[in-house]
């Protein structure tokens, strides 16, 4: 499959990444030709350098067979104009990132599909998304909500104090099970786990459950909810304007921006949260506005640096939970490390929304979540294909890859060994990068 | 004197405006004529005059294209106010009961301005097309001269005339409705037109005359203030007629902007909108406090003493009309207090009405909060929204501009009038009523007085402010500056 990619900035290049270790046919089209050629002697992939716009620079990419095309660049507006080109052009899918939430008002987001836009990604609002996600739900790193909350997949760190530790996955299984361990992220590795695998500390267990055993889990994990009524906010920008349209009169918020105009107009459009014009460094301060008593710190400055910096330092003050914004991908482990309880990355978000397209020109209807070196994905399971033919412990899946759980009929259930899994059923598929043709023949 | 003003355009087109009103003055010239009243004669002569004046100067200055920037734009903008009155009062001098120079420049500056301040005593007496033209100049000045001559003529719907519409309304920012300075305002002379014939016809039912309810709505719809009758409103002793006008005076300071988004978009605007909201607070809070004080002075509890007279006399104090009732005269020195209050607070922006605005002193109160505010927090922003937006900080010191300025000048017109003997409270009253163009009396102008008694100069002093409050003060003052002047 041919995925044409254009703007080779992080998100096009992990993009890029990502996808050649799946196996598929990138293009990389930019306008660096140095960088381009950087890019193209160390990852799998080939680099045109030309503009997104030009009929001729997309035909000598092969626009004509392409089964996706992503414009990623950091223009917007050339984005937009590059992915209807392409769509003209002859590309199956496309996909272009805007940074105006302008464009996702459904009567535009409708002009744009009419024009050959499939989707748009507005990576601020992801990270908004994210963020509140992690608000209500700040014991685990990762919370995905599998059509409306029917399936949970929750990412929790196991800590000291969890029961499960040092104990062998199938040793942990109760009857009825309530959870499935789908996924476990060790030392920045994240593998799919067998019966025989050791719980670690430290290790980040994928469950899925069902959203009435939230609270089993929740008791054998060891961690604590926090409940979060004051938050400090240390940046801005966009991602924090997107925040507070979510959040805005739920808590009791403060937002530190060093740049007087951005504070005017953030405190203009938020009437109900207090704005300091002030550096994220500037502690003093901080303590006067209450750092102490705040539940929550969330760093979300543009700078990598400065947010682990300032989370430690949140964290030396006794604030519960930290999350920082993260744009250097080399970072994340670090900040792991330094106990900054959870990481947002703008470009694994847009990734994994990208990644939503690519699976969904597979097969009809997917969706897709990235988990650093796993992916989560959800099908339909189709009537003929390998599947639905027998029970799941007869199927002997490929190493790599194991069911999370099923929606069924709209309602969540896990998988056990007798389930056999019906045409029409949501499942719900964990699998290491570069799973996705063994996916394929599953589901085809 | 050196300048590079373009005078020449300035007065081409002050003469083309004179031509207009000399248009204007045949109104009570055929009203006249109808009631076979001699007056006719003051009104032809006084329009033929403005007719020659405007004539000659307009054809003197002609062939030049007229160059009007936002300089000139000013300096026509605050003559014609000057220029209409001068040409307005003739017909007060030739009438039957001729008035002197002093009173007549005050009586048509107090109609143009819509103060609605009289220097005549005994109005009964006089003729029907008098009485119609002291509607008419407040009729017209509501909404203002410019704006009106702006629908008159297509001419200057060009750059120039956007710097004398700016020059002219009033509020912290101006706004248009429409892309076109034309369109946007016929749109408000159609909604003030409708306004007045509804006006018109709901007191035409009522107890009054036809010649009685035009002039009374003219007067009411711009928030002037002339009254037909010495008794002014008591005379019908309706409270039918009491209602209608304190809806129609309600009407009348109010944005004509947002009643205009309320027709087209639906009445929601007008109840989302900040400043409407808070503009009926003030009216509905000011009018408990002022039944309350009634009350404790011993007044009997009746629906005259507790709704019609107490809230006819707060909306007209606060929409800067001016109807004056005589019971307001014993009300005490707590109901003195907050008319004194209430002229200098205003209605809303881009009303009819004067004062200072409730705009603005939401602005002031905001930012005296956030102030108050920031002095705990010295690192923290608040910022000062009005509407939904913010407001910029260089809006706000203009705002706080105005305010001092306007304080100033009334303190300063007070004092004047003190040295001529007048009570403090009384020339207080005086100072705030002309300014914010509101017209009402009290004490040695109240009920049993006038303004028409007082001293020609303090005549001449309250023509003045009331010119320089109905222009929003830095539109006349800046002219007085002489770096305006110089090149």
């Amino acid at each position: 499959m041919r995925v044409i990619i254009a703007g080779e900035g992080d998100t096009g290049t992990h993009l890029a990444y990502t996808l050649s270790i799946e196996n598929q046919d990138i293009v990389l089209i930019g306008s660096d030709k140095a960088h381009l050629s950087e890019l193209e002697s160390t990852y799998n992939i080939i680099t045109y350098a030309g503009s997104p716009v030009s009929y001729t620079d997309l035909s000598r990419c092969g626009i004509s067979e392409a089964d996706l095309f992503v414009a990623v660049t950091s223009d917007e507006n050339l984005n937009l104009i590059a992915a209807q080109t392409a769509k003209a052009c002859g590309a199956k899918k496309c996909v272009a990132r805007v940074d105006n939430p302008a464009f996702l008002y459904s009567k535009v987001t409708e002009i744009f599909n009419k024009n050959g836009i499939d989707a748009l990604i507005y990576p601020e609002r992801l990270a908004a998304k994210e963020i509140h996600n992690y608000i209500r739900h700040n014991w685990v790193r990762e919370w995905l909500d599998v059509n409306d909350g029917k399936l949970i997949v929750a990412g929790v760190k196991i800590g000291r104090s969890s029961t499960i530790v040092g104990r062998q996955l199938k040793e942990t299984a109760s009857s009825p099970r309530y959870f499935h361990v789908s996924a476990i992220k060790r030392d920045d590795e994240t593998v799919i786990p067998h019966g025989d695998t050791v719980i670690l500390e430290g290790d980040v267990l994928y469950f899925s459950v069902l959203p009435n055993n939230i609270d089993k889990l929740y008791e054998i994990c060891g961690n604590t909810q926090t409940n979060i009524s004051k938050i400090m906010i240390s940046g801005g920008g966009r991602v924090t304007e997107n925040l507070l349209e979510k959040i805005k009169s739920d808590y009791d918020i403060t937002v530190i921006e060093s740049d007087t105009e951005r504070c005017n107009y953030i405190a203009g459009k938020f009437q109900d949260i207090t704005v300091v014009n002030t550096k994220a460094n500037d502690v003093t301060t901080l303590k006067d506005e209450g750092l102490e008593h705040c539940d929550l710190f969330l760093a979300l400055t543009g700078s990598s640096e400065k947010n682990i910096v300032s989370c430690m330092v949140a964290r030396e003050h006794g604030i519960k939970k930290t999350l920082a914004r993260i744009e250097e991908l080399q970072f994340i482990p670090e900040a792991e490390s330094l106990s900054i309880d959870k990481i947002i990355n703008k470009k694994l978000l847009n990734v994994s929304k990208i990644l939503d397209s690519l699976v969904e020109t597979h097969f009809d209807e997917a969706q897709c979540v990235l988990l650093d070196r796993a992916e989560i994905i959800k099908l339909t399971a189709k009537q003929g294909s390998k599947i639905v033919s027998k029970p799941v412990c007869e199927l002997s899946l490929p190493t790599g890859i194991t069911i999370g759980g099923i929606i069924r009929d709209g309602e969540g259930m896990l998988v056990e060994g007798r389930t056999c899994i019906k045409p029409g059923d949501n499942v719900l598929v964990f699998c290491n990068i570069g799973s996705l043709p063994k996916i394929e023949k599953l589901f085809r | 004197m050196k300048t590079t003003l373009q005078i020449r355009s300035i007065v081409n087109v002050l003469g083309k405006l004179v031509v207009i009103e000399a248009v204007m003055m045949l109104v009570p010239l055929v009203i006249c004529l109808i009631y076979g009243e001699n007056d006719w004669k003051s009104f032809a002569l006084a329009s033929m005059t403005a007719l020659f004046a405007g004539g000659i100067a307009a054809y003197a200055t002609q062939g030049q294209k007229p160059l009007i920037k936002t300089r000139e734009g000013f300096v026509i903008t605050a003559l014609i106010w000057i220029v209409y009155g001068l040409f307005g009062m003739i017909p007060y001098m030739l009438c039957d009961r001729p008035l002197s120079l002093t009173d007549a420049m005050f009586e048509t500056i107090s109609g143009f301005t819509t103060t609605g301040v009289s220097s005549i005593m005994d109005v009964d007496v006089y003729s029907h097309g008098i009485l119609f033209w002291r509607a008419l100049t407040q009729w017209i000045g509501g909404l203002g001269i410019i704006l009106f001559l702006l629908a008159l003529m297509p001419e200057l719907n060009k750059s120039a005339g956007i710097s004398m519409y700016y020059a002219e309304s009033s509020g912290i920012t101006h706004d248009k409705l429409h892309p076109r300075i034309r369109q946007t305002v016929l749109s408000l002379w159609k909604i003030y037109i409708v306004v007045t014939a509804v006006s018109i016809i709901l007191l035409w039912i009522g107890p009054m005359t036809l010649f009685d309810s035009v002039c009374q709505s003219f007067a009411a719809i711009a928030t002037g203030g002339f009254s037909t009758h010495n008794e002014g409103i008591s005379f019908w002793k309706s409270n039918y007629v009491y209602s209608v006008l304190i809806l129609v005076m309600t009407v009348g300071g109010i944005n004509f902007m947002v009643i205009y988004s309320a027709w087209t978009m639906g009445i929601k605007r007008l109840i989302s909108n900040d400043v409407t909201k808070i503009f009926f607070m003030v009216l509905i809070t000011s009018y408990f406090l002022l039944v309350v004080s009634i009350l404790l002075r011993g007044y009997d509890f009746n629906i005259d003493n507790c709704l019609f007279i107490p809230l006819f006399h707060v909306v007209s104090a606060i929409t800067s009309t001016g109807f004056s009732i005589s019971e307001a005269e014993n009300w005490g020195q707590f109901s003195l207090f907050l008319t004194i209050m209430l002229m200098l607070c205003g209605s809303c922006a881009g009303s009819t009405a004067g004062g200072i605005k409730i705009d603005r002193l939401i602005v002031m109160c905001r930012n005296l909060k956030n102030e108050i505010k920031k002095s705990v927090f010295p690192k923290r922003i608040y910022v000062v929204n009005l509407n939904g937006t913010f407001l910029q900080s260089s809006l706000i010191s203009r705002v706080s501009a105005f305010v001092s300025l306007y304080i100033i000048i009334v303190l300063v017109s007070a004092a004047i009038i003190t040295l001529y003997g007048y009570s403090f409270s009384d020339s207080i009253f005086m100072a705030s009523s002309c300014i914010g163009c509101n017209g009402l009396g009290y004490g040695a102008t109240g009920i049993n007085s006038s303004y028409a008694l007082l001293q020609d100069s303090i005549k001449w002093l309250l023509t003045t402010t009331m010119i320089i409050g109905r222009l929003e003060l830095f539109t006349f003052i800046s002219l007085l500056l002489p770096s305006f002047w110089k090149k």
